[in-house]
């Protein structure tokens, strides 16, 4: 095979011998072998942190792992459905449910908020204006600092004496006699909404406009030239157009902000207010307190087919003519 | 310097479709072999086939006798230039063509050398520095054939490379290609879907459809003697006209619709199996340049009313319509002889005639039919009527 | 777009309420850092008694901010490094290969962000716990610890984006190396990556965001040594006697780089987060 010299062939390469041996694929070369080597790491590692854990997780839950036999594991006694029943009965029950009853409407405000202004963003900056990327470097602020800067941030302007919120009501603007707390009761509930929606509205904002970006001016053009109404084409062509971004972002945002601990944790420790005390710090808090961890883990499972629940139904209600994200 | 053969080779996808089915090719050593056929048909995934990018599920390729179906690209010795170039955008044009060299680890003096050289026979030299990115089109093409010679492989395989020039540039690099590829004498497979490459380049043409062989010859042969009405209605443009006709019962006439077209003995000695068709359904063939307008002789003419006259500057293509049944190469022939639906009895055809004829639409014109160069096919299978191949 | 005056008043109105929604805390912290203590302990002014650069001084001793930083820069970089290399090459994997249970992989990747961290988070600690005393291996209140629980946070979103990015990559060029004589690895690590420099780069701003600001996980798996900065900053904010200016002051301190950073580096990746979720 290699009798035929090559004319012009000053140097013997080395690597080009054409020796079978030296070509045969290598078993880590074979493209059936390549992809499953590939995603190994990643599998050990969700494995080992996420998937293997919540196994336990929900193994903890039957078992009475309490403060006493926390280090002695083994031997801690098999309830069943004990800690169910106990989650679910007498006050911890209630305070459970309360604390249900609180995060749902908190997820649903801070979903609904930052939608509709990262939306007004959005379309406010699709057409081109002069300032038009220095004001959204200027919106993308809130979401790119740490999480818990933003909150210490609302905390301090939120404080009742020292806060610039109440000064500006009180002093300032004459709209409020007395300074609120901010940070207790009902009123604490709003404040982690104001805070959450400052945080989140410009990651709506950049997915939504990256969707409006994506959806043809020829379509605009044409239903200004039969006429339409800004109120029209919103409804029929930008709506519409957001279908896929919208599923994933409103899905994504609503599972976030339910789980959501740093908010509250940042903004009031482990002793929240009940008006504001979300449902991940409220399973922290029993768990850490009591050190009850089959509770705790009860609990979560409970949070988690909550969560699968309303995901499951979200899916299948959209799924008709909206794009999953994979 | 090597010989590629394929030996029934067949790629069925996971999904049931099959690509190329039992493709049986030769390419010899230094030869230039086009594979031609509309999209989908198979070229592109035979070719692949042999470059090792995709999985042979039947069948054998050899580079030099030796069977390469288990081998990784790397190790069978060809090189590749692909529809987009795939040139490495971050890499300079020197780089790039000498990319293949490096990881075979050659040493550094001898890659620039032969970059050099490449860069010489390509007219590359000035741009050695800069990325494809700043390159023209046609550049870019010639850095993707630099990288394939440099390499000195036994085979070159082209994945239709011109597709995305211009028509002006195409020309220009049609003649380019085929002149280096002579110079570096290596076994050659082209796929295209460009007839105009594949007759001025290929020193034989692999007519494909539906993942199987039509036919393969040198590109004159193909045109021709066609061996089926796919390969005779591909072949060729404007198209070859086809139409349904009636043998007569001594064979020796054949009438469309209401004209008779006598067949000259010769013809006639040349197709025996011509005579299996006795008073039956015969189809008939005749290339556009094969109707002219000059001295029309009884029993070699064909009458039509001339719809749109296209004046080419040297030649004129009439488009007319005829009284008899059309014939479409895709369609499936047993229709035809089973005498299925109904079919239209109104034919179009074209005529490309050098002529300053002054003869305009509405008008019937007389064609003369150049009655040696008649085609003929079985209506039941689509294959030519023709006992032997011809010279 | 053809805009009546009504319509582009609105939206001037409202986006100029918008960016002040959105800068007007910013420009209190800023406006913060540079008072004396006695401003923040009274009653809010918007003009500082005298403007002094102390806070920025003092916090670093009123708290230790230097070891809080340094952990967080430790744990964050370190799963950052090894989520992103994970990260790459599962999201090449699912672009490239049709294999079986590339869907499943997908899909489970995906599902872990609907899953309660609290749910894993008690598991987690008594598995280290646990590990720790019976092997040895300390992972509670260890930088190993944490570091390997941050690893996997941000690889889904790191996975998705990268497999949309490596899809914009024409499969050619692999094609064209593994002619050229690589293998697919070569063609991976030599033609592939180069090209896919911002993207990868993209994905690890976002791992390294992600760790930085996690605060679930940090206050239950450290100990005072390996206290990352938000646990610390939030002890501190809810301590009762936080002395705001300084507060502010490590706020600056704890943002700046991470801002501009992201800043500097938002086309590469807000086309990064957009690319999976708007084409669907």
């Amino acid at each position: 095979m290699t009798q035929a010299v090559k004319p012009q062939e000053p140097v013997e390469a080395a690597g080009e011998k054409r020796t079978p041996a030296a070509y045969r694929t290598r078993w880590w070369e074979r493209e059936g072998v390549i992809p499953y080597l590939l995603i190994a790491p990643a599998i050990l590692f969700e494995l080992l942190v996420h998937f293997i854990p919540m196994v336990a997780g929900v193994i903890m839950s039957l078992y009475g792992l309490t403060l006493f036999t926390l280090h002695h594991w083994a031997s801690a006694p098999f309830v069943g459905l004990g800690n169910f029943k106990l989650a679910v009965s007498g006050p911890i029950g209630s305070a459970l449910l309360q604390s249900f009853t609180v995060t749902l409407p908190y997820a649903v405000l801070v979903v609904g908020l930052s939608w509709v202004i990262g939306m007004l963003a959005a379309t406010g900056l699709s057409a081109e204006f002069r300032g038009r990327a220095v004001l959204r470097s200027a919106l993308l602020v809130p979401y790119a600092l740490p999480v818990y800067v933003g909150i210490i941030i609302w905390s301090f302007m939120l404080q009742r004496d020292t806060g610039v919120i109440n000064t500006v009501l009180v002093r300032d603007l004459h709209l409020v006699h007395s300074a609120p707390f901010w940070l207790l009761g009902t009123k604490a509930f709003w404040s982690m909404v104001a805070a959450a929606v400052w945080r989140w509205f410009p990651f709506a904002f950049i997915i939504l406009l990256a969707g409006l970006q994506n959806i043809p001016t020829e379509r605009y053009e044409a239903a200004a030239v039969d006429g339409s109404s800004s109120w029209r084409q919103f409804r029929s062509i930008t709506m519409p157009g957001l279908r896929s971004a919208n599923f994933v972002l409103v899905l994504v945002l609503f599972l976030w902000n339910f789980n959501d601990f740093t908010t509250p944790f940042v903004l009031f420790g482990s002793a929240p207010p009940s008006p504001a005390d979300l449902v991940t710090l409220h399973i922290y808090t029993v768990s850490f307190e009591s050190w009850n961890f089959g509770l705790g883990s009860a609990m979560s499972v409970m949070l988690m087919v909550f969560l699968m629940a309303v995901s499951a139904v979200y899916l299948r209600v959209l799924r008709r003519g909206g794009e999953s994200g994979v | 310097m090597a010989t590629v053969t394929l030996e029934k080779l067949t790629k069925v996808y996971p999904n049931g479709t099959t690509a190329v089915s039992d493709l049986d090719l030769t390419v010899a050593d230094g030869e230039f072999m086009v594979l031609i056929g509309p999209s989908g048909c198979g070229k592109t995934t035979a070719l692949r086939m042999v470059a090792g990018l995709e999985k042979i599920t039947g069948g054998h390729v050899r580079i030099d006798d030796r069977i390469v179906n288990d081998l990784p690209p790397k190790a069978r010795d060809i090189a590749m230039v692909f529809q987009n170039y795939a040139l490495y955008p971050q890499m300079t044009v020197a780089d790039n063509i000498g990319f293949g060299l490096k990881v075979r680890k050659v040493p550094k003096a001898a890659i620039r050398d032969k970059v050099e050289a490449a860069s010489q026979v390509l007219g590359l030299h000035e741009h050695l520095d800069q990325k494809p990115a700043q390159l023209s089109g046609g550049q870019r093409q010639r850095v993707a054939m630099g990288r394939a010679i440099v390499r000195e492989p036994a085979v070159f395989l082209m994945d239709e490379p011109l597709s995305n020039l211009d028509a002006k540039l195409r020309v220009q690099m049609r003649a380019e290609i085929s002149e280096v590829q002579r110079h570096v004498g290596v076994a050659t497979l082209y796929v295209t879907h460009d007839q105009t490459e594949a007759m001025t380049m290929g020193d034989r043409v692999a007519v494909l459809r539906s993942g199987v062989l039509q036919q393969c010859d040198r590109p004159q042969s193909l045109y021709d003697y066609p061996d089926n009405l796919f390969v005779a209605g591909f072949i060729g443009s404007p198209s070859m006209n086809l139409y349904e006709g009636e043998l007569s019962p001594d064979a020796h006439a054949v009438r469309l619709g209401g004209q008779t077209l006598i067949i000259p003995p010769s013809v006639q000695e040349a197709r025996p199996r011509i005579g299996e068709f006795r008073d039956q359904k015969l189809i008939v063939g005749i290339r556009p340049e094969h109707l002219t307008l000059e001295n029309p002789l009884e029993g070699a003419t064909l009458s039509g009313e001339v719809q749109i006259v296209e004046a080419l500057g040297s030649e004129l293509m009439i488009h007319f319509h005829i009284d008899a049944t059309p014939v479409h190469s895709d369609e499936e022939f047993s229709d035809l002889a089973s005498g299925g639906a109904p079919l239209a009895t109104h034919a179009a055809g074209i005529a490309r005639v050098q002529s300053r004829s002054q003869i305009r639409a509405g008008e019937v014109a007389t064609f003369a039919v150049e009655t040696e160069w008649l085609h003929f096919f079985d209506p039941a299978t689509g294959t030519a009527v023709r006992d032997r191949l011809p010279d | 777009m053809y805009e009546s005056t009504a319509a582009r008043w609105f939206r001037r109105v409202t986006l100029a309420l918008i960016a002040l929604f959105a800068l007007f805390p910013l420009l209190i912290i800023l406006l913060t850092t540079i008072k004396p203590l006695k401003d923040v302990q009274n009653t809010f002014q918007w003009i500082p008694s005298h403007i002094t650069l102390a806070p920025y001084a003092e916090i670093w001793s009123t708290v230790p901010l230097l070891h809080y930083f340094v952990n967080s820069l430790i744990v964050s970089s370190s799963s950052t490094v090894v989520s992103v290399t994970l990260a790459v090459f599962a999201g090449y994997a699912i672009s490239r290969f049709q294999f079986r249970g590339r869907r499943l992989f997908s899909l489970a990747v995906l599902s872990t962000q609907m899953f309660p961290g609290i749910l894993f988070l008690l598991p987690l600690y008594l598995i280290y716990v646990n590990i720790g005393r019976s092997i040895g291996i300390s992972l509670y209140g260890s930088y190993l610890g944490l570091i390997i629980t941050y690893l996997t946070f941000a690889l889904p979103f790191a996975v998705w984006m990268l497999a949309g990015f490596f899809a914009t990559i024409p499969r050619e060029l692999e094609e064209a190396a593994m002619v050229d004589g690589t293998s697919h690895w070569g063609a991976l690590f030599r033609i592939v990556l180069p090209l896919a420099r911002p993207g990868i780069v993209a994905v690890a701003v976002f791992a390294f965001m992600t760790a930085w600001g996690e605060v679930l996980f940090a206050s239950v798996l450290t100990t005072q040594s390996t206290r990352t900065l938000g646990i610390g900053l939030q002890e501190y904010a809810t301590s009762g006697d936080t002395a705001w200016n300084q507060m502010m002051a490590a706020a600056v301190v704890v943002s700046a780089p991470v801002v501009v950073v992201f800043l500097a580096l938002q086309r590469h990746l807000i086309r990064g987060l957009t690319s999976g979720s708007v084409k669907g």
